[in-house]
C-alpha cells in the first residue's frame, strides 16, 4: 500500500461561495485522487480534525466524506478512518477531457496565469 | 523544653520543605533560561506567535490554578468529612485534576479560522513522538498509585487507616503481645478517595489529549504547528504525571514507614530482663527501600513540572531574489 505525503496537500474552501462547502471539499479530494496526488491507501484526516482546521461544523466534513464514499473515492474503516480507495469510475471520453484540461493549465501557466484566473476562464467557457 | 520542641518542629519543617525549595530553585533557573533563550515574537509569523502565546498562557494559568486549588484543599481540609488526613492525601491529585481541566478548556478555546477563504493541510494527526516519554511516566505513575492503594486497602486494619502487626505469643506462659498498630496507612479511608481522584485525573487527561490532538491547526507553517501541538500534549501529560508521581511517592513513604515500624522488633521488659518481640528484618529493609523510593518519586514528580515543553525555532528568512512578475489581466 503506497502512501503519499498527504501533509503537503492542502484543501481550500470559500464559505461565501455559492457552491456548498461540502461540495468544494468533495471536488478537491476527487481532483487530488484523479491527479494521483492521493493514491489508494492514503488516509485522510479525521472529520473532526479537518472541521476544526477549517472552522467548519463536523457534519459538513462528514457529509463530504459520505459523498466521496458514495462515489467510491474513499472508504470508511472502523480502525483506520477514511482511506482513499482509488479514482472514481471514469466518465465517457474522460481521457480526452483530462488532456484538454491539462492543455488549458499548461498554456495558462506558460502565460503566467494564476490558478484562480484559469478557473475563471474555465467557468466563462462553461457559460457559453 | 518548649524551645526544644519548637526547634524540633522548625527543623522538621525545614527538612520537609527542602524538596520544594530545591524544585523552586531549579524551576526559577530553568524558567530564566527558557525566557532568555526563547525565540522572540518578531522572529515568528504573527499567527504562530499568537498561537504560542495562547498555549503558554494556558499552561501558566493551569499551574497557578492547580497550585491554588491544591493549597486551598490542603489548608482548609476540604475533605475532612472523609476522614482525618484525607485532604492532605488528595493534594497532588487536586493539583493534577485542576491543572488538566484548565488546559482542557484552553485547548477547547484554541483560535479557529474565521475568514471567508480557509485552508487546511491533509496531514493526519498523530500522537507527538516528543511526548511519548512523558506518557510512559504518566501510565507508570497511575499504575503505581492504583497498585499501592489496592495493596494498602487489602492489608490495612479494620479501621481502614492503620496497619496492624502480628500477635506474638510470649514464652513461659506470659500470653500474647501485640499487635502493634501503626498509622496512617492507606486503607479504605485513603485508598478509595485516592483511586477515585486518580480516575478523575485520567478521565480529564483523556479529554484534554483528545481536544489537543484535534484542535485547529496553526495555518501556514507545518513545522511550527507540529511543535505547538506537541507542546500542548506535553503540558497536559506533564502536569498529570507530576501529580500522580507525587501521589505515588507520598503513598510509598507512608506505606514504607508503616511497614518498617510494624516490622521492627519491640523490646519488652519482663522482670529484670528485656525480651525482643517480633521483628522481621526483611520487611524492615523492604519498608525502608519503599520509603526511600517514595521520596525519590516525590522529588521526580516535582522536577517533572519544570521539564520544558518542545520549543519553536525562528521562522526561516524570506527567500531573496527578484520580485515575482506581474500577473497578466484575465482576457474577456
Amino acid at each position: 500500500m503506497t502512501e503519499t505525503d498527504a501533509g503537503r496537500l492542502t484543501l481550500r474552501v470559500d464559505v461565501t461561495s455559492p457552491v456548498p462547502v461540502y461540495e468544494q471539499l468533495r471536488e478537491q479530494v476527487t481532483a487530488l485522487v484523479g491527479a494521483r496526488q492521493l493514491v489508494r491507501g492514503d488516509r485522510l484526516p479525521a472529520a473532526r480534525a479537518l472541521a476544526a482546521d477549517l472552522g467548519l461544523a463536523v457534519g459538513t466534513v462528514a457529509r463530504a466524506y459520505r459523498e466521496l464514499e458514495a462515489t467510491g473515492v474513499v472508504q470508511s474503516r472502523r480502525r483506520t478512518g477514511t482511506v482513499v480507495a482509488g479514482p472514481a469510475a471514469p466518465a465517457p471520453a474522460a481521457g480526452l477531457v483530462a488532456d484538454a484540461a491539462a492543455d488549458l493549465v499548461r498554456i495558462g501557466r506558460a502565460a503566467g496565469w494564476t490558478d484562480e484566473q484559469l478557473v475563471t476562464a474555465l467557468r466563462a467557457a462553461l457559460l457559453r | 523544653m518548649h524551645w526544644f520542641i519548637a526547634s524540633e518542629v522548625l527543623m522538621s519543617g525545614l527538612f520537609s520543605s527542602v524538596p520544594v525549595v530545591l524544585v523552586a530553585l531549579v524551576g526559577l533557573t530553568v524558567g530564566a533560561g527558557l525566557v532568555t533563550t526563547a525565540v522572540r515574537r518578531r522572529q515568528l509569523a504573527a499567527v504562530v506567535a499568537d498561537a504560542r502565546r495562547h498555549g503558554t498562557g494556558a499552561g501558566g494559568l493551569a499551574v497557578l490554578a492547580g497550585v491554588a486549588a491544591a493549597a486551598a484543599v490542603g489548608l482548609t481540609d476540604t475533605a475532612a468529612g472523609l476522614g482525618s488526613g484525607v485532604s492532605a492525601a488528595l493534594v497532588p491529585l487536586v493539583f493534577a485534576a485542576v491543572h488538566t481541566g484548565v488546559l482542557w478548556v484552553g485547548e477547547s478555546a484554541w483560535p479557529r479560522q474565521r475568514g471567508a477563504v480557509r485552508t487546511a493541510s491533509l496531514v493526519r494527526r498523530r500522537f507527538p513522538a516528543a511526548a511519548l516519554r512523558v506518557r510512559r511516566v504518566l501510565v507508570g505513575a497511575a499504575t503505581g498509585v492504583v497498585l499501592v492503594a489496592a495493596v494498602g486497602w487489602a492489608t490495612a486494619a479494620a479501621d481502614g487507616r492503620t496497619l496492624a502487626g502480628p500477635v506474638t505469643v510470649l514464652p513461659d506462659g506470659l500470653g500474647p503481645a501485640g499487635p502493634a498498630v501503626v498509622g496512617p496507612y492507606p486503607g479504605s479511608v485513603f485508598a478509595v478517595p485516592v483511586l477515585a481522584g486518580t480516575a478523575v485525573v485520567l478521565l480529564l487527561v483523556a479529554l484534554a489529549l483528545r481536544t489537543a490532538l484535534v484542535r485547529p491547526a496553526v495555518p501556514g507553517d507545518d513545522g511550527a504547528e507540529a511543535v505547538l501541538r506537541a507542546a500542548s500534549v506535553h503540558r497536559v501529560l506533564r502536569g498529570a504525571a507530576a501529580g500522580l508521581l507525587v501521589e505515588l511517592g507520598a503513598l510509598l513513604v507512608v506505606v514504607g514507614g508503616a511497614v518498617r515500624s510494624v516490622a521492627t522488633a519491640t523490646e519488652v521488659g519482663i522482670g529484670d530482663g528485656v525480651l525482643s518481640v517480633g521483628g522481621h528484618p526483611a520487611l524492615v529493609v523492604l519498608g525502608t527501600v519503599g520509603a526511600l523510593a517514595g521520596g525519590l518519586a516525590v522529588l521526580a514528580g516535582l522536577l517533572l513540572l519544570v521539564l520544558p515543553a518542545p520549543r519553536l525555532r525562528p521562522a526561516p528568512p524570506a527567500p531573496s531574489g527578484p520580485p515575482p512578475s506581474p500577473v497578466p489581466a484575465v482576457p474577456a
